[in-house]
Formats: C-alpha cells, structure tokens, sequence
C-alpha cells in the first residue's frame, strides 16, 4: 500500500519545520559529512515509520527529539562496528565547502566546529542532554525527551556545563 | 564569550535554507524512504512466496508417496516427480538468496553528492532560524489512524510462524493417523513437534506479555531495548529446548523409521541420521555463536548507555 499525498505533504512539512533538529544531532553524532548525511536520513526514514505513532501528549518538536537522539544512539553502535571492520582508508573523504565563507561568517563557523567537536567528545548520554539544553529546552522539556527526572537532569547538567565550560575556555579566549 | 552566547550560537546556527537546497534533499529523501519501504514490501511477498511454495511443494509430494492402502507409510518417488521435487526445492532456495539480496543490499543506501553537498552548505549558514523549542504544529488527525506498516509486519511474522507450525504438525498428525504398522514412531514425531512449537510460542507470548511499560523516551527506549536484548541472549543461548525436539522428531520421522521399516541398520539411514545430528548442532552453535558475539556486545553497550544516562547524576550529586 502506497502511502497517501496527505501523509507524504504532513512528513515534508515537519521535515522542512525541524530540520535544523535533525542537522544538529547529525552533526553531534558524526564528524564527517558524508556520516551527517547518513545518519540524517536514517533519522528521516525512522520520522517517516514513527509518525503514525506520534500522540499528540507533546510537542512535534520534543517527540522529533526523541525520535533523533534514539535513532542517533542506534546508528553510534552500529557505526562503532562498522568503523572496526574497515581501515580508515575506505570512508568517504570529506567535501569541501563549495566556497569561502566571508570573514565573519567563517568566525561563526569555526566556533561552531569548535563547539561541536567538543560535544562529539562527550560521553553519548551526556552529549544528547547537551544537544538539547544548548537549543535552550528547558529541565522539564529535556525530561520529557530523556525520561529522567526534572532533578535528575539539572544535576545531569550543572556537571556537564562546567566541564564544556572548562573545555570551551580556548574557544571564548580566540573569539 | 559566554555559555549563554554559545547557547545563542547553536540556537541560530542554521538559516532558512535556499528553496533548491530544501527541494533536493526532500525529493531525494522521499524517494530513499519510498525505496527502503518496497524493499521491506517485497522481502514480505517473497518470503510468503516461498511459504507457499514449500507447502504446496510439501502436500503434493505427500499427495504423491503415500501409500492408499496404508499398508506402507511412503511409496517411492518416480523419477519424474523427483525431478519437480528438485525444482522446487531450487525455487526456494532461489527465493531465499533474493530475500537475502533484498535484506542486507550490497552497497548501503547513502545520500547523493548533492544532498551532502546540501547538508554540509546548511551546517555554514549562520542566520537565525526560530527556535526548535518554540511552538509546534498541532497533529493532524489521520496520524492516528494510521496504522504501522512495521508493527504490522512483526505480526505478520508471528502469524507465519504460527502458521507453519500448525502447517508441520498437522503434516505429522495426518501421517500418524495413516500408519498402521508404525504409527507409535510418528505419534512420538507429533508430540515431540507440539512440544518444540508449543514451548517456542509459549516463551514469544510470555517475552510479549512481560515487557515493561515504557514510554518513547530515551531512557524508557533503552529499558526496551535492554529487555528485548537479554531475552534475545537468553533464548539463543538455551535454544536446546527448541532445536532437541524438533531434531528428534525429524530422526524417529526420516532414519529411525527408515531402519524399523527395512528391518536392519543400513548405510542411508545412518547417513541421514549423522546428517541430521550434525544439522541440529550447527543450528545450536551459530545460536549460542549469534548470541554472545552479536548480542551480548549489544547488552552492554545499552546497559553501559542505560547507566550513563540515568546514574550519572546521581553518582555526582553532593
């Protein structure tokens, strides 16, 4: 059975409305291009199969996250595995951005390549509270999505802040 | 700088991308989605194919060799239906490799050049966007009528192997109803395949009765998927209680009766029997083998994910 137009223009509309969810997971969980192109369509594909269960208790946003971050923790294993099988050889070489960025724009960039190598390193269940409290949700919101408690995930937090914090130090010195 | 700026920064990291960008990657996304659910479609057509195939091959063949008159169990096979036999028996085996094929695809599915090249151009982009924990859309109300394509197919799959059981023990029964001299043989053959399908479908509805309730949250998803990873483990490690019936029952079927019947051991019968020994061990051993290298890796890492994510706070509080 094909899926209906409907259902199809509904999954695009979200897509286009969270994308940005998707992009940062992405590239939180993979630090090559082509692996943030990967995982971004699995975490498509599984937005796609999970839609019909979506109740409606949360906002799309928080249910999107918690899709993501599933699907990220998921696509890690199977990533770890995969990478012990090959030799560095086989991955795909990174892209080169088409074109360089004007001078401002590219500071912006290398913070945020900073930054996100700096999440990349943190442990998996750390880095997924990160994630979620560098988009600024709030304790409970984050809650929601982890399924920890609103306690529990501020003294998550408060640990996890400093130690970016700390490791960010370089970052704020050089901007 | 500070956290609140970097916060700021991450917030707006991403702007309205260009319309071609968002196009290309849609399109190219709907048409991977698309592919990867006919891919799913046709592995369930073929394997109920080859269902079919191996029951209509399994009735006629029996249709074929059983003795009317009950004096005998089984009448020799011409040689015209030995060779439908073996076409058969090629069909399926041709059908499996395409469900494999279909399964587990050569080349994995990656996104195209462009779609990178789109991707990593909207990672660059640094206008502001509004923020993802802004706001929603509310759900239309289709979504939940929707039913599951994939929680669908799982229970198609239960209902196949359902059904096969029945299909096998039925085969049995009615064997055992038609044997005069031997009968005692098959009916231990029938019982031994109840207890095998039995004991296996008891422990899947128990496994599906016992799952914890747990919501969609990250925590409450690892919970699931550390519970239906142990009770993997569990079930491969111990599948004894499944393979040593069914083995057995196949050994009183075919070379047991088969020495009875000609009144002596010979050489086929302890040919076929060693054979099917040797069969049921394999079967054993890549169990216990899938169990401790596929799966037991898997449980930990979950547990040590499961134990990141929920003790880390509390070991760190004051």
């Amino acid at each position: 059975m094909e899926p209906d137009q409907s259902f199809e223009s509904q999954f695009i509309s979200w897509l286009r409305e969270h994308r940005n969810i998707l992009l940062k997971v992405a590239g939180s969980f993979a630090s090559e291009t082509a692996e943030q192109a990967d995982l971004f369509q699995d975490m498509a594909i599984e937005l796609w199969r999970s839609m019909p269960n979506f109740k409606g208790q949360s906002k799309p946003s928080t249910w999107i996250y918690r899709v993501c971050l599933n699907t990220a923790h998921t696509w890690q294993r199977s990533e770890q595995k995969r990478r012990q099988l090959q030799s560095p050889l086989d991955l795909v070489p990174e892209l080169s951005c088409s074109s360089p960025l004007p001078g401002r724009l590219q500071e912006e960039a290398e913070i945020m390549q900073r930054l996100y190598q700096e999440v990349r390193a943190l442990p998996v269940a750390e880095r997924s509270l990160v994630i979620l409290l560098l988009d600024g949700l709030s304790y409970r919101e984050i809650s929601e999505i982890t399924g920890l408690t609103e306690n529990h995930v501020g003294v998550a937090l408060t640990r996890t802040r400093k130690k970016l914090s700390e490791s960010l130090k370089e970052v704020r010195r050089e901007f | 700088m500070s956290f609140e700026d970097l916060q700021q920064k991450w917030r707006n990291q991403f702007a309205e991308s260009s319309r071609g960008a968002d196009s290309q990657i849609e399109i190219e996304l709907l048409d991977r989605i698309r592919r990867s659910e006919r891919q799913f479609r046709h592995v369930v057509i073929l394997l109920s194919l080859r269902d079919l195939v191996s029951f209509s091959l399994i009735v006629w063949i029996l249709g074929k060799i059983l003795d009317p008159s009950g004096q005998h169990l089984f009448l020799p096979l011409d040689r015209e239906h030995r060779a439908i036999l073996v076409v058969g028996i090629g069909l399926m085996i041709a059908i499996s490799l395409a469900v494999i094929r279909y399964s587990f695809p050569r080349t994995r599915v990656t996104t195209s050049t462009a779609t990178i090249a789109a991707i990593k151009s909207s990672l660059h982009r640094t206008r502001a966007t509004p923020s993802t924990a802004e706001g929603g859309t509310d759900l239309p109300e289709r979504f939940r009528s929707h039913v599951s394509r994939f929680d669908t197919m799982i229970l198609w799959r239960d209902l196949r192997l359902l059904a096969r059981a029945i299909f096998l023990i039925s085969v049995a029964v009615m064997l055992a109803w038609r044997a005069q001299h031997y009968s005692a043989y098959v009916w231990m053959a029938v019982v031994l395949f109840t207890t095998a399908t039995v004991s296996f479908l008891t422990y899947r509805l128990r496994t599906r009765a016992q799952r914890p309730p747990v919501d969609d949250t990250l925590l409450g998803t690892l919970t699931l998927s550390i519970y239906e990873t142990r009770r993997q483990v569990q079930m491969l490690d111990n599948l004894w209680w499944y393979i040593a019936p069914l083995f057995l029952g196949l050994l009183l079927l075919g070379p047991v009766l088969l020495v009875v019947v000609g009144g002596g051991v010979r050489l086929k019968p302890i040919v076929g029997g060693l054979a099917l020994v040797t069969l049921g061990w394999i079967v054993w051993r890549v169990s216990r083998w899938s169990a401790r290298h596929e799966l037991r890796p898997r449980l930990e890492h979950l547990e040590k994910l499961k134990s990141e994510l929920s003790n880390d706070a509390s070991s760190n509080q004051p």
